[in-house]
């Protein structure tokens, strides 16, 4: 079961990171496409804090996954094949108990245009195939895809 | 344990000396003959008696042992040296104690020109130089930590002759004797001597004395001037960025 | 109050059908110069600020940004050129002596590129390296005047101690203070897995890159900062500088600033003091001084390793290299004006000195004249761009040679030249921590070990292509080089005829 991990030490505070994961998840998977005509700006599931040189945040992959049990509407959950934790954008009901649950304020909120809402987590890139976004992106190896 | 040194090569020398040098235990090298690097790079606490003349580069790279010679030393004594003590019952020559770190040289005749450049203090190493009568030009050239004591015995009208303490910007030096503004650089402070430093250098006087014999009052109450640096950057060149 | 005349020297040429406002590019830039501004809801850049170190245009996520120079046209002078009357400028505006950084990039001579190479064709066939073994390795010291020979073969002469690099190029000094701890720890990483060595530089030995020091070139310089005993015993080979290419003549000054605590307890002097290196050594006023110094480095490390002497390549350089073969020094690095630095007086980097390749040529003719060519071991420096600078620089009569930009630009650096500054966007020229982590030594080391490598083959090429299968088979073999473009006197102190004789 895999899972990313920070090294804080290495972590520039680029962003870049951010970025990335949002193109990885957009319908095109074009950069300029994906903020500009599909207005995805913000759906990053990997955050910088702000005001910090170097720390990325996003899910840890807990083992006891606390925002699984939190979920009122079972969208939340960990898909068997991959063993990662997963959140079924179209089943959630943005009641926001995994956030409240989440350990490491890795879960966010997010609302479209429309008023739809829901939790966004990293789903190590499983939808979009391939190596997580995030990690091929980051220019100076602080975030690396590791085996628990 | 006691080494002839006589006509023999440095290099054969030196490598007895290395080989002999035991710590805590007395080695003594009689009559040496201007032989060089004795005791370079040398650690631990060794006592060394030279007897002779050694040649330049005495104590070089010193770390530990004490060297103590029964005659004059010659040029860059102590060079760069770390730890230990080097005792001279005659004079040196030029460049002693360059860039020492720490340890401490005690002189009891006068010594050659630049004596005690770029002398460096850091954390608990301290280097200390005390001679007993004059020295020449650029006297504690670039000073940078330590203490440096001119006792200015010997009859010599002052202690120092020109240039002292040029570009200093760290340490200090003790002068005993005449000692007038113009022969010390403009990066130096010339002030009084202090009850602190008084007392600083009191316990080295006494140790002075104690091997070399004299009066640790007569030489207490003489007339002292202190050198200390103006600031901390005494070369400061204005620099303008290029972008070429 | 007055105006300054100074105006940008880039521009920022910012792609709106690419940018995405992610502000990658303002976290990255330690100049300051991209800002999100809320209002316009644009990136904006104040290009004055911009030194064209490129870290923006490497990291912009959509590759959305160009670095231009900036349209600044004066009237067409081939003598008073822009940059005569901006450094004229600047000076009228801030009254000091103008500070450069990086090697000269004045339009003189680069001898490299007017030197061609042999290939083998017919009367002697090429080596192909891929099928045949060759030998790249080299060893550093001084050679015997003769060797005896024992009844069963083995060597009954006493050799002096050697240095082996297992490809003829090794780590130039650059000190810990000037660069950051990051960029020498990649160094000395590279250096131990390729089998070839680093160079403390005059800043001491970082307690952290102890488990490197079999491998480091520790330097003592004049100001002596961090030399005692266990450091003359931590490394293969002890280097006195006497000089550098890019300043021949003049000293060192690491601003207090600069000594942090980290820089502090390497060069063993206490924190935010200065770090003053004379010029010259203090001790060292006549070349029978400095066979003194050679000699206690010597004695204080029982004759185990070699002592190398750093020069700077200046007029003369051949009779003050015969002396200081003379002097006992086992290595003589020779630097060319070229040579790279941190910082440095701007006329000092362009005006003083000479090419290293000429250096080169007439230091090895006047040894092999003399005699004592064996006595020493000779390093060529001052700028080694490339495998075929390395090639001409043995086939000239170097035993290796000394690379330092080509290192830091495989690290990172984009030669921008603002090193002084201490704001290297890349954590090379800094001791910002929020700057240096930016240099993983990891991935660092990895690109020089990539970069040596290939340099390897590409030299074990070249040797083939000349039906060579050794550098010791290149070194000092002019007649495998022909000059183009040379003057007569050129190809005279190059010591090599010109390609069609």
């Amino acid at each position: 079961m895999k899972k990313i991990k920070i090294n804080s030490s290495l972590c520039v505070g680029c962003g870049r990171c951010e970025v990335f994961c949002t193109a990885n998840h957009s319908a095109s998977r074009d950069i300029y496409k994906a903020y500009t005509l599909e207005g995805l700006r913000g759906t990053n599931r990997i955050h910088l804090l702000e005001g910090n040189d170097g720390y990325a945040v996003q899910c840890r992959q807990c083992k006891h996954t606390p925002c699984v049990f939190a979920c009122i509407s079972g969208s939340m959950h960990v898909d068997p094949s991959s063993g990662a934790v997963i959140n079924d954008t179209k089943k959630c009901v943005g009641c926001w108990s995994c956030i409240a649950a989440c350990p490491n304020g890795c879960v966010f909120p997010y609302h479209e245009k429309d008023g739809t809402k829901y939790a966004l987590k990293c789903d190590l890139c499983l939808s979009a195939d391939g190596e997580p976004a995030c990690v091929k992106a980051c220019p100076n190896g602080a975030l690396t895809l590791v085996e628990v | 344990m006691e080494i002839k040194a006589g006509l023999m090569d440095f290099e054969a020398l030196n490598k007895m000396v290395r080989a002999d040098a035991e710590d805590g235990k007395k080695l003594v090298l009689r009559e040496v003959n201007g032989q060089r690097y004795i005791g370079c790079g040398l650690c631990g606490s060794a006592e060394i008696d030279v007897y002779g003349t050694p040649g330049n580069d005495m104590a070089a790279f010193l770390n530990g042992p004490s060297i103590t010679v029964y005659g004059n030393g010659q040029d860059q004594l102590g060079n760069t040296m770390n730890a230990g003590t080097v005792v001279v019952h005659g004079s040196v020559g030029d460049t002693a104690g360059y860039s020492m770190r720490g340890g401490e040289i005690f002189v009891k005749g006068s010594a050659g020109s630049r004596v005690g450049i770029h002398m460096k203090a850091y954390k608990e190493h301290h280097p200390v130089l005390v001679i007993g009568g004059s020295v020449g030009d650029f006297c504690g050239e670039y000073m940078a930590g330590g203490t440096l004591i001119v006792l200015g015995q010997g009859g010599k009208p002052s202690p120092i002759t020109r240039y002292c303490a040029s570009g200093i910007h760290g340490g200090k030096l003790v002068l005993r004797g005449e000692v007038s503004p113009s022969q010390i650089a403009r990066e130096a402070d010339v002030l009084p001597m202090d009850e602190e430093t008084l007392s600083e250098i009191e316990p080295l006087i006494e140790r002075w004395c104690g091997y070399f014999g004299g009066d640790k009052r007569e030489l207490l109450s003489g007339k002292f001037t202190l050198i200390k640096p103006k600031g901390k950057n005494p070369f400061a060149r204005l620099y303008t960025n290029n972008v070429y | 109050m007055s105006i300054s005349f100074q105006m940008p020297r880039y521009e920022v040429l910012r792609r709106e059908d690419r940018c995405v406002k992610c502000r990658v590019c303002e976290r990255q830039c330690a100049n300051l110069v991209h800002r999100y501004d809320a209002d316009l809801d644009k990136m904006i850049a104040d290009e004055m600020q911009c030194v064209n170190c490129q870290r923006c245009v490497v990291m912009c996520p959509t590759r959305a940004i160009a670095i231009r120079r900036y349209p600044l046209e004066y009237r067409e002078n081939a003598n008073w050129t822009e940059r005569a009357i901006v450094e004229i400028q600047r000076q009228a505006e801030g009254g000091g002596v103008l500070l450069s950084g990086m090697g000269s990039p004045d339009d003189k001579p680069v001898y490299w590129d007017h030197m061609m190479l042999n290939a083998s064709q017919v009367t002697n066939p090429s080596i192909d390296p891929l099928r045949e073994p060759m030998e790249t390795s080299v060893m550093l010291g001084c050679k015997p005047d003769s060797v005896t020979l024992g009844a069963d073969g083995s060597v009954k002469t006493k050799l002096p101690p050697q240095v082996r690099l297992s490809m003829p190029v090794m780590f130039s000094a650059m000190s810990f203070g000037s660069i950051s701890l990051n960029a020498q720890k990649s160094m000395a990483i590279a250096a131990k897995k390729l089998g070839i060595t680093f160079n403390t530089g005059e800043g001491g030995l970082h307690r952290d890159l102890e488990e490197y020091k079999d491998a480091a070139v520790v330097q003592v310089a004049s100001g002596r900062f961090g030399v005692h005993t266990d450091y003359l015993s931590a490394g293969c080979m002890i280097e006195i500088k006497i000089g550098q290419g890019a300043k021949p003549g003049i000293g060192g000054h690491l601003p207090g600033r600069k000594v942090n605590a980290d820089v502090s307890v390497t060069r063993m002097i206490p924190e935010g003091t200065d770090a003053i290196s004379p010029a010259p050594h203090h001790d060292i006023y006549s070349i029978e001084d400095l066979r003194q110094l050679i000699f206690s480095l010597k004695e204080a490390t029982e004759y185990k390793k070699p002592v190398c002497v750093k020069i700077a390549a200046v007029h003369n350089v051949a009779a003050i290299a015969s002396g200081i073969v003379r002097a006992g020094a086992d290595v003589i690095a020779i630097d060319g004006f070229r040579g790279g630095t941190g910082a440095a007086p701007t006329r000092f980097r362009d005006n003083v000195g000479i090419p290293v390749e000429l250096a080169l040529a007439a230091v090895d003719s006047r040894l092999r004249k003399e005699g004592i060519r064996q006595r020493v071991s000779l390093i060529c420096c001052g700028s080694i761009r490339n495998s075929a600078d390395i090639v001409k620089a043995v086939a000239i009569g170097a035993d290796a040679c000394y690379i330092a930009s080509s290192a830091l630009i495989a690290m990172g650096c984009h030669m921008c030249g603002t090193c002084f500054t201490g704001k290297c966007n890349w954590g090379i020229a800094t001791q910002d921590e929020r700057l240096t982590r930016r240099l993983n030594p990891e991935i660092a080391s990895e690109r020089l070990v990539n970069l040596l490598s290939a340099w390897n083959h590409e030299i074990m090429e070249m040797l083939g292509g000349m039906g060579l299968n050794s550098i010791e088979a290149l070194r000092g073999n002019r007649l495998m080089l022909r000059g183009i473009g040379l003057n007569q006197k050129e190809l005279d102190v190059l010591g090599i005829a010109h390609a069609g004789e």
